[in-house]
């Protein structure tokens, strides 16, 4: 089943009078539960679909249908809805609230989601049950990253946004964080869409979608995506 | 090309760079306004009382004073100054005014200022110098013929100028009137020579044969008859003035001070009502306003601060950006300055000037705003403050590599609050927990958010606690103590007999006002005849009491200056007698007036209603003003509301300034919590493009941002409560010297401060919630923490 179609959409961005098309006539779907990968060098507007998938942003032109739902259309807070229940984001810079605790952190989405699952028992899947009452300052990059997923998780989405969530660590981290997705993305059954400029996710992923110029290049099925501990970082 | 960036970083941070100039000016506006208007009065009261040749003394001696007397003071050592003085109220002929008929021998005491005309010339036996104000209301010019009538006689002269005189400043009738009305009432100045014209006409009227040789005998006396006082410039003080006048004229004579003139005593009374008034409330806002301001200028050089590292990094010189830096400070506090001053004079110049709300008090030539240098050095000083928080900002962010100094900022780490971990907290949303880290993790824009609403209540409740309290105190004493509608003043025609018949007539009450000296200060002893119950008497706290049949009530002022209490005694000397009175205090009271109140039948068992001083001067009585038909044995006539609104009018200024605090006070609440606001909006902009990320409507979020700045303001105007009674205690301490007034602060000054603290919290919250909608998520999230 199609969960993401993005139909002849065009993302222009006008600074004076100057006029860039950060996506241009895009026409795409995703398979629901694969894992995503999309590449492209930077400005070639990998962030741009990202953002447009997420509700984040609002397409020029075109149609973008996510789980039967046309989000192009929706209003600041049908779209705020829609961020609370259907997609999950993780940032590269992890973006925690610093004055909330880990647990906090998580909890917090109980108050959006309306099918969101428990903080203690993600925190606890992801090795961080001790770290439930710290400050996010007072963890590693890596763990405030696996804090992040946990978020993102916590809200039940259908689909995992991660742009580029291993940009801010090092390889080893980086390999614990991206196993930790695939994982709790096989194990709930969502998709996930990253975005990255680093070839080496790509050998992991069930697509691969090229992105260059606005535009989408090529998307190749891999049937045989390897594992982390497999890909040479 | 730095100054540019000065410009454009300017309009970067307008709201921040406005608000931090609107505090300056505010701050420093309301401090000046204040402290000139109080420095003015002192300072061009002072010269006109200079110019004028002002009286310290004066010598009253109801049989005369004759010119061998004046010749026996002005050989006395440490006279300056010396000349007969004669000053009745004498009708205007061809109107109903009256004109204060002033005769004075002195070229240089007790004189006047020329604004228009002719010097004035003693040997003038046609002249007149006519208050300005009065000429122009009346449409008087100089050339004009002026027909006054005093008693039987008659002064006309020419009006050879136009003056104004310092003796009187405030331009009154008599006790009876609190504002001056320059339509119908103002001064002349006659001369000698035309007073001695006048009496020779009216000897000569009586005795048309009279010779030549006796009739300058004859008027020489009828002089001195007719000058029963004497006005002198002396720097002794009143008690060796005092000795050496009774020794040199043998005899004793009544002697004021300048402080027992009205005018001298008013203008000193305005002038230290406006230096208590300035003392605290306008240093308190002045205070806020820096404190909110060295907070901003600090927070908006961190915000700066990877554009210090990127200069540092480019080879600028530490000294070169630290310049440039301070160069916003002091930017911001010049022009903050230049408009406090202006706003400050424009205040001023509001009740200071002809045309102004004193204006219709003080009548005097010279209308100078003074500002003097002690203000001059606090604006200086500021500027430099604010200039030096300025360049620490800087420098502590220089301390550092370049490479330090290009990392973005990041604020202090959060530490858990001693509350977590209890029941509480565990039962709070996590938007609540959100904002109480917040706050703790932002000290100082919390403190100075808390400060903000917590000195703007104190001056809230203060200001509006001045007002409830002066209305309390005129209620208490007009719908409290005066039960009559209307209070006749009797005229000196009117001897006691008339005037009890006439109170009898009236079914009304009576008192007589003795003038008598305690100590070395006059004071009031009055006696009072209540048999109708038209005028009462209030205790300490404003409780309706009677007067004792024993003895006598005291005013709370004189008590505490004659450190006297219910059973001691109190001697009273009246002027004009040698007896004196011991007085038995039975209670204090609450007065308008410095007096000792008693009733007739007390003052008859000291033999006081037998003294040549007691003489009735008031009725109290039901009848209506326009009933009552006018005599020579009446003075005036005045309703209770004349009253109440002659007192409101003397109060204009008054209200003028607790209004100018209240307004202020709610512009500075606005600007220091839109501003601190809007700092923890962009200090907080990443976290809320979070929440938004994740799906939090723009509402849920702008209620968080409201929230915090309530429960700030909730926390300052609970705590400004209790701060701005006490404010108001302080002050109303201060003004102790000039009312008898019983703080009052209930909740018709506590609500709309409230409402006014709140609701200018709840205004600013909603603005900048306003704001998230705004919120770029994609802009936000980019980039490192």
């Amino acid at each position: 089943m199609k969960i993401v179609k993005f139909k002849d959409v065009t993302r222009t961005y006008v600074t004076g009078d100057h006029t860039q098309n950060a996506l241009a006539h895009v026409d795409l779907e995703i398979e629901g539960g694969k894992f995503v990968v999309i590449l492209g060098p930077s400005g070639a507007g990998k962030s741009t679909f990202l953002n447009l998938l997420g509700g984040l942003d609002n397409p020029t032109s075109g149609t973008i249908i996510v789980d039967d739902t046309d989000i192009s259309t929706l209003s600041s807070d049908e779209l705020a809805d829609y961020r609370a229940a259907k997609v999950g984001f993780v940032f590269q810079s992890y973006n925690l609230i610093p004055t909330l605790t880990v647990l906090e952190n998580i909890s917090l989405v109980e108050e959006i989601a309306p099918d969101h699952m428990s903080a203690q028992e993600l925190l606890t899947e992801v090795g961080l049950a001790d770290h439930a009452h710290q400050f996010p300052h007072e963890l590693s990059g890596g763990e405030q990253q696996r804090v992040s997923i946990c978020r993102a998780l916590a809200k039940n989405p259908k689909i995992l946004l991660c742009d580029e969530p291993t940009g801010a660590l090092d390889s080893e981290t980086g390999v614990v964080v991206l196993k930790l997705l695939l994982k709790m993305a096989r194990d709930y059954g969502k998709t996930i869409i990253i975005v990255t400029h680093n070839q080496n996710i790509a050998k992991m992923a069930d697509v691969v979608i090229h992105i260059r110029s606005g535009k989408v290049t090529s998307v190749n099925e891999q049937l045989h995506p390897l594992s982390a501990e497999e890909v040479e970082w | 090309m730095l100054r540019r960036k000065l410009w454009r970083t300017a309009k970067v941070y307008k709201v921040q760079f406005i608000s931090m100039i609107l505090l300056i000016a505010l701050g420093i506006g309301v401090f000046v306004g204040f402290n000139a208007e109080w420095v003015t009065i002192g300072k061009d009261t002072e010269s006109f009382f200079r110019d004028s040749g002002f009286a310290d003394y004066r010598i009253i001696d109801e049989d005369g004073i004759s010119t061998a007397d004046v010749d026996k003071i002005r050989n006395l050592e440490g006279i300056g100054g010396i000349g007969r003085f004669l000053s009745v109220n004498a009708d205007v002929k061809g109107s109903n005014d009256q004109l204060a008929l002033t005769v004075t021998e002195s070229d240089h005491t007790s004189i006047f200022v020329l604004t228009e005309g002719k010097e004035y010339d003693r040997r003038d036996a046609e002249g007149f110098w006519l208050m300005d104000k009065y000429a122009e209301m009346n449409g008087i010019s100089i050339g004009d013929e002026l027909t006054v009538t005093f008693e039987d006689m008659e002064f006309t002269g020419t009006v050879r100028g136009l003056i104004e005189s310092a003796e009187y400043l405030i331009c009154v009738r008599d006790e009876s009137q609190v504002m001056p009305d320059f339509n119908s009432y103002g001064y002349v100045y006659g001369t000698p020579a035309m007073l001695r014209k006048v009496i020779e006409q009216k000897i000569r009227e009586e005795e048309p044969d009279i010779d030549d040789d006796i009739m300058s005998v004859a008027v020489k006396q009828a002089c001195d008859e007719t000058f029963c006082q004497v006005n002198i410039i002396s720097s002794m003080d009143k008690q060796e003035v005092q000795t050496a006048v009774d020794k040199a004229l043998g005899r004793s004579l009544l002697i004021l001070t300048k402080d027992e003139n009205v005018s001298y005593a008013e203008s000193r009374g305005e002038m230290n009502e406006g230096k208590t008034m300035g003392a605290i409330l306008p240093v308190l806002f002045l205070a806020i306003a820096i404190l909110t301001m060295i907070t901003t200028m600090n927070r908006i050089t961190i915000s700066e601060k990877t554009q210090i590292g990127t200069l540092k990094a480019l080879g600028f010189r530490d000294k070169r950006i630290i310049r440039h830096y301070t160069s916003y400070a002091a930017v911001i506090s010049v022009i903050g300055s230049v408009l406090g001053i202006a706003m400050g004079y424009f205040l001023c110049r509001m009740v200071m000037s002809q045309d102004g709300m004193m204006g219709t008090y003080f009548v005097m030539p010279d209308w100078t705003i003074h500002m003097p240098v002690w203000i001059w050095a606090i604006v200086l000083a500021i500027v430099i403050l604010t200039i030096f928080i300025g360049y620490l900002s800087v420098r502590e962010l220089l301390r550092g590599t370049a490479a330090e100094t290009l990392r973005p900022y990041t604020p202090r780490h959060i530490h858990r609050l001693l509350i977590e971990g209890t029941a509480l907290w565990r039962r709070m949303r996590f938007g609540t927990k959100w904002n109480l880290r917040d706050i703790f993790r932002h000290k100082s824009r919390s403190a100075m958010s808390f400060i903000g609403t917590f000195g703007c209540m104190l001056m809230l409740v203060a200001s509006f606690g001045i007002n409830q309290t002066m209305n309390n105190f005129l209620d208490t004493f007009y719908d409290g103590t005066a039960v009559y509608a209307s209070k006749v003043f009797l005229s000196a025609e009117a001897e006691n007999e008339d005037a009890v018949s006439f109170a009898e007539e009236l079914s009304g009450d009576y008192s007589a006002s003795v003038s008598a000296k305690v100590g070395d200060k006059t004071v009031s002893a009055d006696v009072y005849n209540i048999s109708h119950g038209l005028y009462r008497f209030i205790d300490e706290d404003s409780n309706i009491i009677s007067l004792p049949k024993e003895g006598a009530l005291i005013c709370k002022r004189l008590a505490r200056d004659f450190d006297v209490k219910a059973g001691d005694t109190v001697t009273i000397e009246p002027y004009g007698t040698d007896e004196s009175y011991d007085i038995l205090i039975s209670g204090i009271n609450g007065s308008l007036t410095e007096s000792i109140s008693m009733t007739e039948e007390y003052a008859k068992s000291l033999g006081l209603t037998d003294s040549e001083a007691y003489r009735i001067n008031s009725v109290y009585t039901m009848t209506g003003k326009d009933q009552i038909n006018t005599s020579s044995k009446i003075k005036s006539v005045q309703s209770k509301q004349d009253i109440i609104d002659s007192f409101d009018s003397f109060m204009k200024i008054f209200y003028f300034f607790i209004i100018v605090l209240i307004v202020a006070s709610v512009l500075l609440c606005l600007i220091v919590l839109y501003n601190l606001g809007i700092m923890s909006y962009m200090e907080r902009y990443r976290e809320m493009a979070t929440l938004k990320v994740l799906g939090f409507r723009n509402k849920a979020i702008g209620r968080l941002l409201i929230s915090q700045n309530l429960w700030i303001a909730m926390a300052g105007t609970l705590l400004g409560i209790p701060a701005g009674i006490w404010a108001l205690n302080v002050l109303m301490d201060m003004l102790a010297g000039e009312y008898e007034m019983e703080t009052m602060v209930g909740p018709v000054s506590i609500l709309p401060a409230t409402a006014l603290n709140l609701g200018v919290a709840v205004i600013v919250g909603w603005m900048i919630s306003r704001k998230n909608r705004r919120i770029n998520m994609v802009e936000a999230l980019k980039g490192t923490e």
